[in-house]
């Protein structure tokens, strides 16, 4: 293997594996300080021992040292010889972070010296941590377990120690025996440890052949759970396997008294269980299931009580109770929601990390400063945004943020500052990624669009349209033109929207709004083509009405393509037929001599789409069709409407996109 | 032809053990990512050794070598271990289990390749 070849796979490697050390401290550090979830904690003490033991392979003593101490620390922890106290995770971070910038140093090949000088720093902090630490408190168990010796001697000291501690916390241990496909048992297998995991911990797991079956293999797996037996016996029943319980404690289970912390006097008593997230979502959509079905029969029983001639005041109950049922379901939807939401300052830490790695490699000087970590928004948004966040920082570190010399030559201070800010507005989450750079040459972006034959436009927005992005616009535009239009299209795919605000020598800010959650959502109905569309009110400009007669002439006019082209208040609007782009060719129906339209912003300009007949706006849960069916272009979901109908939600943007990406195909295909 | 199942978590470890195994003379290694991957890749060809690492998710080094010396297929396939000198008592238990060999992380390519020669003997 070549030297260099080995020494850039090193640097991926190492860059991954603190890449998930910062992940699972981030992880423990929402856990109570006495209570690190231990399966967590192993993968933490496991990639510093891969990171030290790569690193040796690598030749790269410093990082190899350094990483060797971390481990020593981490394996007391895991082990239960050191006991974390509230400031240990915080110091890993710490470590970790400076892991990192070894690693960033070494592969940008910085003085030996210099990175021994940083591993020193690390055995430091290390040493720190160690005394900042308390020594492991006694146990001892007086538990009887009727474990095999054969499984307990192909235990890991690691394993035998979990073994301890649960024997000690007196949960039932359980010894599963369940055999798969030789073939393809990996998955089957994964996927019960996964299980496992969640219910409680897989202490160890043994293969053994299958035996007179050779095209089996079997499994022994030990694991500790306090879900009652009969949901053990229920999962493993399922995959043909059976469970014994092998722990016996010689006392009836007291629950110890919960610990508190030392300062934390009569705290609450904060318990929690992991919940995953379909099964919440199941939850909602059932909630609103039987929210339409009370709807449903409230209405019937409505008709029939007018019919029978039931007394006003028994038929005024009738509807309080009915609608004091749905104020139940909409309250229970709204906290199960909620379940849902996590805070935004998850991604804080990969931009923090982002940002000063990259400004270190181009030799900026930047200030990064954050505010609103704890705004909550859907766990969806969360994943989805921050490869966007990540694409506006390092942008704005490298595009925008200017060398320290030119920023003095333009008589600013030296350090930029790049702020990444979450705030709530309204229903909303506000996203704004601000820096006090460059700004963005505006007439650049404007000549880039008009070389793309696009509108010209006083409009920067038009940086977010696909197509100013190219090669021969980004030079002019100092690069900022790259990749803009697909930040901009997992916006619109949220629902979200996206502008910016630019001032030559003064900085740029760009401010995200996205919805809080994907699930629970204002839309509004149309008809068009006999089917039922949503489109999220955010969205929505206004609705018109415009001459049937003067839009078919404007139809015919001009190719579908891109919109024809209408007049509106004085402006030419864009204006698509709802119907063609969900792909029907029925004509419109325009009966009463007026065309019903509702006008959605789309980066900088309002587009107008025809329907056949405005519904009216609706609090919708959105369920997901990428479950059941191949993910539709232009298609954010369904929606469940009273009388057994369904909506589907519509990502106009993406439709648009799709509609004119078809277009071309079948030009290019027909010429 | 001689066949070599290198099991280790770490990509940047295992190409170089795999490197460093197969400039030896007719000697091919399969690689498996963890203990799974290995129990995957045993039935597919007939090994003449198997080197694996201890500290793996899933299933560890030790589960390995105790299901290949428990199976009446696999169970005169030498293995060498190779592990960090940190382990002592996992090492033990390797040696407990049946494991053939040891060879300590980080090692000289030569020392890694004389252990393997000896085992495969050639």
């Amino acid at each position: 293997m070549d030297e260099r070849d080995l020494l850039r796979q090193f640097v991926d490697e190492a860059e991954d594996l603190v890449e998930s050390l910062h992940s699972d401290l981030l992880i423990l550090s929402r856990d109570p300080v006495g209570g690190l979830r231990p399966d967590v904690l192993n993968r933490v003490f496991r990639s510093a021992h891969s990171l030290k033991g790569v690193a040796g392979m690598a030749g790269v003593p410093s990082v190899q040292r350094a990483a060797h101490k971390f481990e020593d620390l981490l394996d007391d922890v895991r082990m239960g010889r050191v006991r974390p106290g509230p400031t240990t995770l915080d110091g890993c971070g710490r470590v970790a972070d400076e892991l990192g910038r070894m690693i960033a140093a070494v592969a940008d090949g910085a003085d030996a010296a210099a990175i021994e000088r940083d591993a020193d720093a690390v055995e430091s902090l290390v040493a720190e941590l160690r005394s900042g630490a308390a020594g492991a408190p006694e146990a001892a168990t007086e538990a009887v377990i009727d474990l095999d010796e054969k499984i307990r001697r192909t235990f890991t000291e690691y394993e035998e120690h979990r073994l301890q501690e649960n024997l000690n916390a007196r949960r039932p241990v359980y010894e599963l025996r369940v055999a798969f496909d030789l073939m393809s048992f990996d998955v089957g297998f994964r996927g019960l440890l996964e299980r496992l995991g969640a219910a409680g911990e897989v202490i160890g797991t043994l293969p053994a052949a299958g035996g007179d079956d050779p095209s089996r293999i079997g499994f022994r797996i030990i694991a500790a759970t306090n879900e009652p037996q009969e949901s053990i016996d229920s999962l493993i029943g399922t995959l043909g396997g059976t469970a014994s319980l092998i722990s016996h404690y010689p006392e009836p289970i007291v629950e110890p008294p919960p610990e508190f912390p030392a300062d934390g006097a009569g705290a609450s008593t904060a318990v929690s269980v992991r919940v995953d997230m379909g099964a919440v979502d199941d939850l909602v959509y059932l909630s609103r299931g039987l929210a339409l079905d009370v709807a449903g029969l409230a209405a019937s029983a409505e008709e029939l009580a007018v019919q029978v001639g039931m007394p006003s005041r028994e038929l005024f109950d009738l509807k309080q109770r009915a609608r004091s049922i749905e104020r139940g379901f909409s309250d229970l939807e709204e906290r199960l929601v909620e379940m849902r939401l996590v805070p935004i300052g998850q991604v804080y830490g990969r931009a923090r990390r982002l940002v000063g790695r990259l400004a270190a490699e181009l030799g900026r000087e930047v200030d990064f400063v954050t505010s609103g970590e704890d705004v909550r928004l859907d766990k969806a948004i969360v994943d989805r945004i921050s490869e966007p966040i990540a694409h506006l920082l390092r942008n704005a570190v490298d595009h925008g943020i200017e060398s320290p010399d030119v920023r003095r030559a333009a008589e600013k201070s030296a350090t930029g500052r790049i702020e990444l800010i979450a705030e709530p507005r309204g229903n909303r989450v506000a996203l704004i990624v601000r820096d006090d750079g460059a700004g963005i040459d505006v007439g650049a972006v404007r000549r880039a669009a008009n070389a793309q034959g696009l509108a010209a436009d006083e409009s920067i927005e038009a940086i977010f349209a696909p197509g100013v992005s190219t090669a021969g616009a980004v030079t002019e535009v100092s690069g900022r033109g790259v990749g803009l239009d697909a930040v901009a299209a997992v916006v619109a795919a949220l629902g979200g929207t996206i502008a910016v605000e630019t001032e030559r020598g003064k900085g740029t800010t760009f401010v995200i709004l996205l919805p809080t959650t994907l699930v629970m959502l204002s839309v509004f109905l149309v008809e068009a083509a006999g089917g039922l569309y949503a489109i999220d009110v955010n969205q929505i400009g206004e609705l018109a009405s415009l001459d049937a007669t003067y839009v078919e002439r404007a139809v015919q006019a001009t190719p579908a393509d891109c919109g024809h082209v209408v007049e509106w208040r004085g402006e030419s609007v864009r204006l698509y037929r709802l119907a063609e782009l969900v792909g029907s060719d029925a004509p419109s129906k325009s009966s009463s001599g007026v065309v019903q339209c509702v006008t959605v912003r789309i980066w900088d300009r309002d587009v107008a789409l025809s329907v056949d007949r405005l519904v009216g706006e609706r609090e919708a849960i959105v369920k997901t069709v990428g479950r059941y069916m191949p993910v539709l272009k232009g298609v954010n979901g369904a929606i469940d409407i009273e009388g057994g109908r369904i909506a589907l939600l519509l990502d106009i943007p993406g439709l648009i996109a799709e509609h004119r990406r078809l277009w071309t195909a079948a030009g290019a295909g027909g010429s | 032809m001689k066949k070599v199942l290198v099991v280790e978590d770490s990509a940047t470890t295992r190409a170089m053990i795999i490197s460093i195994v197969e400039t030896l003379p007719a000697v091919e290694c399969t690689d498996a990512e963890d203990g799974l991957a290995a129990l995957k890749a045993l039935p597919n060809d007939r090994f003449d050794a198997i080197l694996t690492d201890i500290n793996m998710p899933g299933l560890t080094g030790l589960e390995l070598i105790s299901f290949v010396r428990s199976h009446p297929s696999y169970r005169e396939i030498p293995i060498i271990v190779i592990s960090t000198e940190k382990a002592q008592t996992d090492k033990d238990r390797g040696f407990a289990l049946g494991a053939s060999d040891y060879v300590t992380k980080p090692f000289a390519p030569m020392d890694l390749q004389r252990v393997v020669r000896q085992h495969l003997g050639i």
